[in-house]
Formats: structure tokens, sequence, C-alpha cells
């Protein structure tokens, strides 16, 4: 079948989400959701939904959605776009921006999707290595580009950069864009998001699937200048002019709206994180400073892939990833205090761990 | 800085025209300060969802917090058991828009020729366009797919053509012989896209069943949605239809999460209430009677047509009578953005809402 193939869809490798067991026993560890359901008005925009108007196609332009969001950050609606999950702005972004004369500049090892992008959108790409304590130098990103993207905090490392070191980019950066990517901003790292008022090439997006608890419904947005964000909205209704529903809207709305939850939820597994760091460097595990929802370890002396089946065996899904570089680490997703202590007491049973204590 | 971001974007973007859907009824209510508004402009369900799809979406609310199912197995489950399809052979879509623009993605690249008819969903020219593809644009034979010109248009640079059976904006429709004549024309290398939004709502003798067809022709891919007949616009399910290696690359560019938990299942149940979907088709049918009742006692002449909509002919520059209809609290559909200048195409609603749509109609041409 390969006649039918467009060039950039022969070479591609598709992301591989991690794994969605079915059987119930089994704790997942593996997808940095967040353990704690979406704010109890969120869940009842939805049930509270007339659900007669499921038969009217949504607003297209989501505008309940961008108002809530620009209330939310003391911004503007014209410097809101919002998508079927950060992954769909993150493809419209590449798409928008980045296919240029000079290469896009990534870390080596950040979100897997943006080579993903690279590879489908025909884009040219430079990795820049990590330092060698997972760190991202943006020093490091000062060569001719069609653009610079990141993750802060980067997965799947979990270390966050200083927001005087996005605003020192910006400031050598000046031609071309410069995209933020804050899954994990909400648990622990400083957002670039008041930056935006003051530079006009820098992009923010952020989720409501990991701080929001809402990874079912696919909402995600960009916050920028209002250039960029008309350049966003003119590819996005090129192609696909109702990307999001009116469930999503509703409860993601009613999500934003809701602070007291969010911040409740997220200090729970900002706690539960550090308790659980101490936790695993009592059995011998080093651990990257995280500002996640996730610990990125390594254990002295039992090799990351060996832990991970012994996990798996045990009925806890941990992420590995094969990559060199990274391959001896764990992703580990930060869960109930329940979850933690049981991926801790069933490490604690692995005979290698054992022999140590 | 000094950047301009309108010059960085690319080529096929920058020429863009966005496609403009049409006008919600809370933009109208806001601009014109009316309420009880009657919609008969976006090819909606005029019902609202069966009590099987009310409880799936209550039901799905909890466990909202994990990822949905990126192989949409049960939805696929589903469709197998429904419409007797193969789930290696279903790929999973955001509306079935989002499926025509991964078939173009996967398929197309700049220079490439796409084949699509005059008068046929704005979608293919903006797909087209988007890849910096080159559009070759059939002319249209009494207002749909001249399948003659079209098998004739096809060159070595040819990659894919769109049909839409039966057609948006024009409720035209192709038979089983005619469609079945054209794909045996259309070389291998050639996708042709079969996008049957609309096939539930038509009971014609010699109407082809793409799905059937798709198993006959490896280059055929058959698209299909949740939005009309199904009345589940809001939650944005489509699906292609494909052989296993066309779905297969699909299944590669898509992104993993394109649609969301709560829509999986709403699908799923919809599909399972046939009789839902039965009514739906009865009370288009009936509607449209209604309509074309109406419309000839009014003395105007329409497109026949299969879909769930009529296209009207205003025998001048219908612009006019769209903004009077508006004011009238009856938002309808110019198609000027189709070369149609001189029509307005009206979505078949409920009974009353009709009737509204044709006291408006009298209102205004009588104005």
């Amino acid at each position: 079948m390969s006649k039918y193939w467009s060039e950039a869809v022969n070479g591609l490798t598709p992301y591989v989400p991690g794994e969605q067991p079915k059987d119930t026993g089994i704790t997942k560890l593996n997808t940095n959701e967040n353990p704690y359901p979406p704010s109890p008005a969120a869940e009842a925009a939805i049930r509270d939904f007339p659900l007669d108007r499921l038969r009217l196609y949504s607003d297209p332009d989501c505008a309940e959605l961008k108002q809530a969001l620009a209330d939310h950050f003391s911004l503007e609606k014209k410097n809101v776009f919002v998508g079927n999950g950060s992954d769909e702005v993150l493809a419209l972004t590449f798409m928008a921006f980045f296919r240029q004369e000079h290469p896009l500049l990534l870390p080596e090892t950040t979100y897997s999707f943006y080579d993903v992008y690279c590879n489908l959108y025909d884009i040219e790409y430079k990795q820049i290595p990590l330092c060698d304590d997972f760190s991202i130098d943006l020093n490091d990103y000062a060569e001719p580009n069609a653009g610079i993207i990141f993750a802060n905090p980067n997965a799947p490392t979990g270390r966050a950069l200083a927001l005087s070191e996005i605003e020192a980019l910006l400031q050598r950066n000046t031609e071309s864009l410069v995209v933020v990517d804050e899954a994990y901003v909400d648990f622990g790292a400083t957002s670039a998001v008041e930056l935006i008022n003051r530079y006009d090439n820098v992009l923010v997006i952020q989720t409501f699937s990991k701080s929001r608890s809402l990874a079912g419904m696919r909402v995600g947005y960009a916050v920028g200048h209002e250039d960029l964000i008309a350049g966003l909205e003119r590819v996005k209704n090129s192609f696909n002019s109702y990307p999001l529903d009116m469930l999503a809207i509703a409860s993601s709305v009613a999500a934003i709206k809701d602070d007291a939850y969010f911040r409740e939820t997220t200090q729970k597994i900002i706690d539960t994180r550090e308790w659980t760091e101490k936790a695993l460097a009592e059995l011998g595990f080093v651990t990257v400073p995280s500002k996640t929802n996730f610990l990125f370890t390594s254990h002295r002396y039992v090799e990351a892939a060996e832990l991970m089946g012994f996990l798996r065996a045990n009925k806890v899904l941990v992420r590995h990833f094969s990559k060199p570089g990274i391959d001896n680490h764990l992703r580990i997703t930060i869960g109930t205090p329940e979850e933690m202590q049981l991926l801790v007491d069933t490490l604690k049973r692995h005979p290698d761990i054992i022999s140590m204590g | 800085m000094s950047c301009d971001f309108r010059e960085l974007a690319v080529p096929g973007i920058q020429g863009l025209h966005p496609y403009l859907p049409g006008k919600p009824v809370e933009e109208l209510e806001r601009e014109l300060g009316i309420s009880n508004i009657v919609k008969l402009a976006s090819n909606e369900n005029p019902r609202g969802p069966g009590a099987s799809v009310t409880r799936a979406v209550s039901a799905s609310v909890a466990g909202l917090s994990r990822y949905p199912d990126s192989n949409g197995f049960e939805l696929k489950q589903a469709l197998e058991t429904e419409l007797g399809v193969e789930s290696s052979r279903i790929t999973l879509g955001n509306g079935s828009n989002d499926v025509l623009d991964l078939l173009g993605r996967t398929f197309i690249q700049p220079g490439d020729e796409v084949i699509y008819s005059e008068y046929s969903f704005v979608v293919y020219a903006l797909v087209t366009q988007a890849l910096a593809a080159k559009a070759v644009v059939t002319p249209a034979k009494n207002w749909g797919h001249d399948l003659d010109a079209m098998a004739d248009a096809i060159t070595d640079r040819t990659r894919m053509i769109f049909i839409a059976n039966p057609n948006n904006p024009t409720g035209t429709w192709l038979t089983d012989s005619e469609l079945q004549t054209f794909l045996a024309k259309v070389p291998a290398h050639v996708v042709v896209v079969l996008d049957e939004a609309y096939t539930e709502y038509v009971a014609l003798d010699d109407f082809p069943n793409g799905l059937l067809l798709q198993a006959q022709y490896p280059n055929l891919v058959v698209t299909r949605t949740f939005s009309k007949a199904y009345g589940l616009a809001a939650l944005r399910v489509g699906f292609a239809v494909a052989n296993e290696a066309i779905t297969d690359l699909l299944n590669r560019i898509r992104q993993p999460f394109n649609v969301n938990s709560i829509a999986l299942s709403a699908a799923v149940a919809a599909l399972s209430d046939q009789e839902y979907l039965k009514r739906s088709v009865q009370l288009n049918t009936a509607g449209m009677a209604q309509l074309e009742c109406g419309l000839a006692a009014l003395e105007l002449e329409w497109i026949p047509s299969a879909g769930n909509f009529l296209t009207v002919d205003m025998k001048q520059d219908a612009a006019e009578y769209y903004q009077a209809l508006l004011h009238q609290g009856v938002i309808v559909r110019p198609v000027a953005n189709y070369g149609m200048p001189n029509h307005l195409r009206i979505s078949i609603g409920l009974p009353e809402e009709n009737q509204r749509c044709l006291d408006a109609l009298a209102k205004v041409l009588s104005a």
C-alpha cells in the first residue's frame, strides 16, 4: 500500500499511549492521570446539561470557554485558543508556525509528541541534549531557528525552569516563536503566562487533562499574543471547525472556575509526591527533583526495566522508556496516598531491594 | 520584536478562507435581541437524543480523570455488530470532518490533483487548499456530481476524489449503478472518498451502500457521522471505513485521543437505539413532504433532495431573503460561498419549525 502514502506518513512512528487496562484490580501509575475526580462542579455541569442540545453543533468559537479562561488569567478572549486536548493545540501550533527555513529547536528528551509532529508535518528539527542532571539549559538554544519548544516542567524528567530563564530566552530569541508546554505546571512550577503581555512571540500551552482531572474530555488551550491566536484559529477552522464538544466546554468552564477544589487536589498531589520521593529514597532510588504529578526515578542497583516488569507482575503499572539515556529510569505517576503506599510496599518485596535492607 | 507570523505560516495556510459554520442561535439572540428562534441552518437532527444516550452520558461522568480508550474498542465493536464492518477497517474521528482531514493529510502532497464537484461540501476544497494540492473542480450536472466528467478528469497526478452521496448543500444523489460504473473506471492509485454523512435518511431503490461497495473496491473509503440522523452533532463523532492498509495509515496520523470518553459512550448508545434512528428518518421524510408542499404553494422551486435539507431557488440574490428571515427568527443557510447566490438551504426540522419557516418565507416574499 505504500503507493498511497504521502512522504511524511511513510517515515512516521506513531505516539504510543500508555496502556489502559480493563482489569480493575490494577493500580495505574503510568499515564500521569489525576487520581482525584474532576471538580464536583464539572461533573454537575455534565449531569445537569440539557441533553436535548446534543443534537446541535457546538459553538465553533467556544466563546464561553475562551472567556472563562481569559477571566482566569486576566487576559482577553482574543488571547486564548482552545482545542481538543493540548495534543491538538500542539499539532495546530506545529502546522501553523514551525515549517520554516531553519530547524525547530527542542530538547532531546521531552514530550515524545514533538518529534512525531515534526515528522508528520514535514518540519525540520534539531534536538538539543539535556544537561547531565536532566535539566534544560536554554542558553544552548542559540542558533537560528524556526521556533523553540520545550515542556516546563519537562517530561518525562519532571524538572522545571525558572521564569527568569524563560524570560531571558525571550530577550535573546526575538525572531521566532517560543512555545512553552505547561501540561504539568500547576504541580509546583511557575507559569510563563504572565510573559505574554510583554512578549508577542511566546505561546503558552496548558491542558485540563492533568491538574483539572479531565483527561477523558480532551480540552487544551494556548494563550499568547492575539496575532498568534489568530494564526491558530485560521488553521483550526481550515481543517476541523468543531473540535470541542458541548459537554467538554461545559465541564471545563465549571472546572476552571472551581479554584478551591483545584488548589486542594493539586496540593494533595504535591504532598503525596514529596512523601513518595522520601519513601523511594529509603529504598535506594535516586529521583530527579519534580514539579509535576510524576517522579522520574532510578534505582541505585536494580535496572528500571526489571523493576517495571516486577511491578507489572504485581499489578502496578508504571512507565518505562527504552530510549537510550533515560532507559534506566521509571516514570511513576503520583496517585492517591494509598496507591503510593501500595507501590512502596510492592517494591519492598523485590528480592534485590529486600537484600539491601 | 519584528516577527510577522502571518508571513511565517506555510503557503497552503496563508491562502485559506476559513469555513463559516451556520449561525448559532445564541449569536442571533444577542444580535437581534429576540428569542424563540428556529435554526434550520446546519442540517442538525431536530430531535434530542434518546434515553439510551442520556443514560450513557450520566454513566460516563465517573472516570473522566482517565484518558479515553484511544482505540475506541467498544464503539468499533458496536459498529461491527450494527453495520457489519470489521473493526480493522474502522477509523474513528472527531466528527467525519476529522477523518476527511486525516485522509487528505495521509495521501495528498503539494501539487497532487484532487477532484471534486462544483457545489459539493466545502471541506473538500479546504483540505485540498490547505495541503497545497491542485483542485480539479468538475462542473455539476443538475446540481449534482457529473461522474463522467469526474472520470474524464483523472490524470496520473490525481490522488484523491471526493464524492458526497447524498451531496451537501444540494441534496442530489447517485444511484448504485451510476456509482459502480464510475468506480470501475477509477485507477487503483486514486483514493475515492465517499462521504455518506446523510445516508441514513435515504430510502430510495438503487441507492448504494458504500460499506458494501468498500469491500469490492479497495481504493474506496467511506465516511459517516453521528452528527445527523443519530442526533449527536454536539459530541463530534464520525468514522471512516476503508481497507485494512488505509485504516492502519489513518490510525497512525490521527490524534490518539481524538474522540472523548463521553462521546465514545454516547455513540455506542446511539447505535444500540435503532428505533431512534427509524423515527428520525420518518420525521425527516414527513418534514420533507411538508416543506415541499409549502414551497410549492409559495411557487418556489427547489433541488430534489435525499438529505435532511432542501435547497431552494429564490430566483434572485438570496442574501436579502436570508437577512429578512433572520428578522423573523428563522436561521437558514445562505450558500453563496458554494457559488449558489440565489439559493438558500433549509434544514428539515420538527413540523412546527418547518411551519414557522414556511410562514416566515411567505412573509418575506410578500414584503
